[in-house]
């Protein structure tokens, strides 16, 4: 049994909520940012550089076996998962926040500020890449590639020209769709408007996830996947993909159908005492 | 290549009649080993270039997006898709630069396009946001497919 699940055996675990970049106060974004900040100062395998790596250099590029697939939506579930348990291993309750982008036609406030209020660097706002990651990107084939492995701080030109953002009507007609592969396909394709309307490293796979605005991007599709699943039966995905194993995760398909068994769901936001 | 210009496709009786559902331009063999690009498409269009207004009234029908490979790190090779028969014995997954298959969705666009005769072009222009230093989008040569196929839906 996964983390999270309300079950008899495991009642006292409580499914927490991903929460609207938007809606989040002060004091939850600059939580946010110290468990960021950590995670990012970590250099070793439960670090920032690892996770933001799986997606593309160095190495695996990882998700060339999730883009253009049916498996996309789950293998970025398990990834958005296995990162925010990294991050919530800095010893911070927190929940990788989304970024309503029908909205919120701008880069987050939270993820455009270089500096914290208390004058630190907003792990929110870039990342410094490793050398290995840069070195490997140096010779790439294609010159986009070469050109960002020669900017090691992550940065971005949104909106430029001739790019754009998915609209409220364009979104509610996806949701529409009650066929699995039209959904995934057309919902892909919108997500990569995203990544090309952000510029920077965000429009280059090698290095798309070292930007964090990545983390709230994918959640946002992860939520608009659940919102899908609400209104069509949540197991409605081929056969075929329930099996097959997300690397290097170590999930299936199958095991991040539903997100309550992973310990999350998403709410617009959420306030908090305690006794 | 930067743009595709359709020989004219016929459109069948019940698409001329305006009887289906949905339509969807299904693009096969996409090649996304390259950089980022979004591939613009378009029915019926006259002179349609990266600043050809994004409306229907433009012939616009929509889009697809490739988020690109990047390039290859690799060896000689290292990115090659193979083009030989698998082996039914071979459970590793599909070499990760196999091309994909792109869906566009043109019901709305395609009910206008079907008034205008019956037969149907379409032209495809991919763009990649403005190079650096650039101050409008431009186009870009990394459009690759194998087929393009019309389907309608009741």
């Amino acid at each position: 049994m996964a983390t999270g699940a309300p079950t008899p055996q495991r009642q006292a675990v409580p499914v927490r909520h991903r929460p609207n970049i938007a809606e989040m106060t002060a004091p939850q974004i600059a939580e946010f940012r110290t468990a960021l900040a950590k995670l990012q100062k970590w250099t070793d395998d439960r670090g920032y550089q690892r996770w933001a790596g799986v997606h593309g250099l160095p190495g695996q590029m990882y998700c060339d076996l999730a883009h253009g697939q049916p498996s996309f939506l789950p293998w970025h579930r398990a990834y958005l998962y296995r990162f925010e348990r990294a991050l919530r291993d800095t010893g911070h309750d927190v929940m990788l926040p989304w970024w309503d982008w029908t909205k919120t036609r701008e880069v987050p406030a939270a993820y455009r500020e270089t500096k914290r209020p208390d004058g630190k660097p907003n792990p929110m706002s870039s990342v410094r890449i490793n050398d290995l990651a840069l070195q490997q990107g140096a010779n790439a084939t294609r010159p986009r590639t070469r050109f960002l492995a020669g900017k090691p701080d992550t940065f971005r030109e949104s909106g430029l020209p001739g790019t754009r953002l998915p609209t409220h009507a364009q979104i509610t007609r996806v949701l529409g769709y009650h066929d699995f592969g039209r959904f995934t396909g057309n919902l892909e394709d919108y997500h990569g408007n995203v990544h090309i309307w952000a510029g920077g490293h965000m429009t280059d796979i090698p290095y798309a996830a070292y930007d964090p605005l990545f983390w709230a991007h994918h959640c946002m599709i992860d939520r608009l996947w659940r919102m899908w699943q609400l209104d069509n039966d949540q197991v409605s995905i081929p056969a075929s993909l329930r099996n097959q194993v997300m690397e290097p995760f170590h999930l299936t398909a199958g095991q991040v159908l539903d997100p309550t068994t992973l310990g999350y769901d998403y709410a617009l936001s959420f306030a908090q005492v305690r006794p | 290549m930067e743009r595709f210009d359709s020989e004219p496709l016929p459109l069948s009786p019940a698409v001329l009649d305006g009887e289906f559902s949905a339509a969807d331009l299904v693009f096969y063999e996409v090649d996304h080993s390259g950089e980022s690009f979004e591939a613009l498409v378009f029915l019926n269009p006259s002179g349609v270039g990266p600043s050809t207004p994004l409306k229907l009234e433009s012939g616009f029908a929509g889009s697809f997006v490739v988020f690109g490979h990047g390039g290859c790190i690799g060896d000689e090779g290292h990115c090659d898709v193979p083009t030989f028969h698998k082996d039914p014995f071979d459970s590793r997954p599909l070499h990760p630069l196999t091309p994909q298959t792109k869906m566009v969705d043109i019901g709305e666009a395609l009910q206008e396009a079907r008034k205008q005769g019956d037969h149907l072009t379409v032209s495809v222009l991919a763009t990649v946001p403005g190079a650096e230093g650039a101050d409008g989008p431009d186009t870009a040569d990394a459009l690759f497919f194998s087929a393009m196929r019309l389907l309608a839906y009741d």
